[in-house]
């Protein structure tokens, strides 16, 4: 793998451009490294300690009465953002599925379409679960082909 | 004022009925009421304006020929038995609120169309309510006492992985119709049911299930009614 830095001048921001021939592993490796340079340091909280962890650990988020909660595979933390803060602070990987809900969708396992209904999403390792509503499905839908490609 | 326009021009171009125009004005006033009921999901009235229906247009469109009397009774008892089956309790809302009173109490409704979502109660007293939607919901409470869980016509599924409970138990208060409600339980926790159950299913006998001593009792109540309740162990 070549490895090329340029340097420019009047950049507003950094940019990095991966050149390939077809996302591999590899390839898939690198993005979620360099988005998670770039990715918020949120700090975790559960029963007066603060937690660090990487945000790829997150199967959603989710909002009660509240507060709003960091779900991992077995756990649940709070965080002190608002969703829609979170919305705009996320990698692109996290999208919005429900009111209340933002779903980091690398870790979806599967999404059981009902026509009538919401959508149920599973996550990989997990028994927890989450609707999809119909209004946010299709963004869902159109980041998942994105993270097959 | 449309419906019985229709039905008065389709009545002078002898039209699929014949019928005099007060049977015509009752006859979409019923029409417009039971399609009122069935917009706002209120389907206890609906026998009513149908029995209407039926008495007007039983003779033009040689329908089997029911009594009058027999079809309002017929009506009447069906609408007490819908109304029985599927209570509305809540007042419906136009738009998604979050109203905060005092102490920790808590509403929040997600109002779509067909579906309704209501969250209320505290974190120890939580309380759900679903009419036509699928919603899951993850308990955070510090030491819950109740919890409430109404669901007709939807899909309810409860986490309580996250909860303490108190430590003297807890209790699920669950009422469904037509519906389904799953609860995931950590397969320590006891569990003692009772649930009544009309034309339904309840599910809470699981050989992951493994009960420790001193650990926390969660007691269902309430009842079931064409829907079904699941538990499972995690």
């Amino acid at each position: 793998m070549k490895l090329r830095i340029e340097i420019s001048d009047g950049l507003p921001e950094n940019e990095v451009i991966i050149r390939c021939g077809r996302v591999d592993n590899t390839v898939q490796k690198l993005q979620a490294y360099i988005q998670s340079l770039s990715a918020p340091k949120l700090i975790f909280y559960k029963e007066q300690q603060e937690f660090y962890f990487p945000l790829d650990e997150i199967l959603f988020f989710e909002t009660d009465s509240e507060h709003v909660y960091a779900h991992t595979v077995n756990d649940a933390f709070r965080v002190k953002h608002r969703l829609y803060e979170l919305e705009t602070l996320l990698p692109h990987v996290f999208v919005r599925a429900a009111k209340g809900i933002i779903v980091n969708t690398s870790c979806i396992y599967a999404i059981s379409r009902n026509l009538t209904s919401s959508s149920q999403v599973r996550f990989a390792g997990s028994h927890k679960q989450v609707y999809v509503s119909r209004h946010y499905y299709k963004a869902l839908k159109e980041k998942m082909s994105e993270r097959n490609q | 004022m449309l419906l019985i326009a229709a039905f008065v021009l389709t009545n002078q171009f002898n039209g699929f009925v014949n019928i005099g125009i007060g049977s015509i004005i009752v006859a979409a006033l019923a029409l417009a009421f039971a399609v009122q009921c069935i917009t706002h999901l209120a389907f206890a009235p609906l026998p009513i304006p149908l029995a209407v229906l039926y008495i007007i247009f039983q003779g033009p469109l040689n329908w089997p020929n029911v009594q009058w009397w027999a079809l309002v009774l017929a009506a009447v008892f069906a609408s007490i038995g819908l109304a029985i089956l599927l209570p509305r309790k809540h007042t419906h809302v136009n738009r998604h609120t979050y109203s905060h009173s005092s102490g920790n109490e808590f509403h929040k409704h997600h109002h779509h169309s067909r579906t309704h979502i209501e969250d209320g109660g505290n974190d120890n007293n939580p309380s759900v309510s679903v009419h036509f939607g699928s919603v899951s919901r993850y308990l955070h409470a510090a030491c819950l006492e109740t919890v409430h869980l109404d669901c007709n016509f939807g899909e309810l599924q409860v986490f309580f992985d996250q909860a303490q409970l108190k430590p003297d138990g807890a209790t699920a208060i669950l009422n469904c119709s037509f519906g389904s409600i799953v609860l995931f339980i950590p397969k320590t926790w006891n569990l003692v049911s009772n649930l009544s159950c009309t034309l339904s299913g309840v599910e809470t006998d699981n050989p992951l299930a493994t009960p420790t001593e001193n650990a926390p009792q969660l007691t269902l109540n309430g009842s079931v009614s064409f829907g079904s309740i699941e538990v499972r162990y995690i």
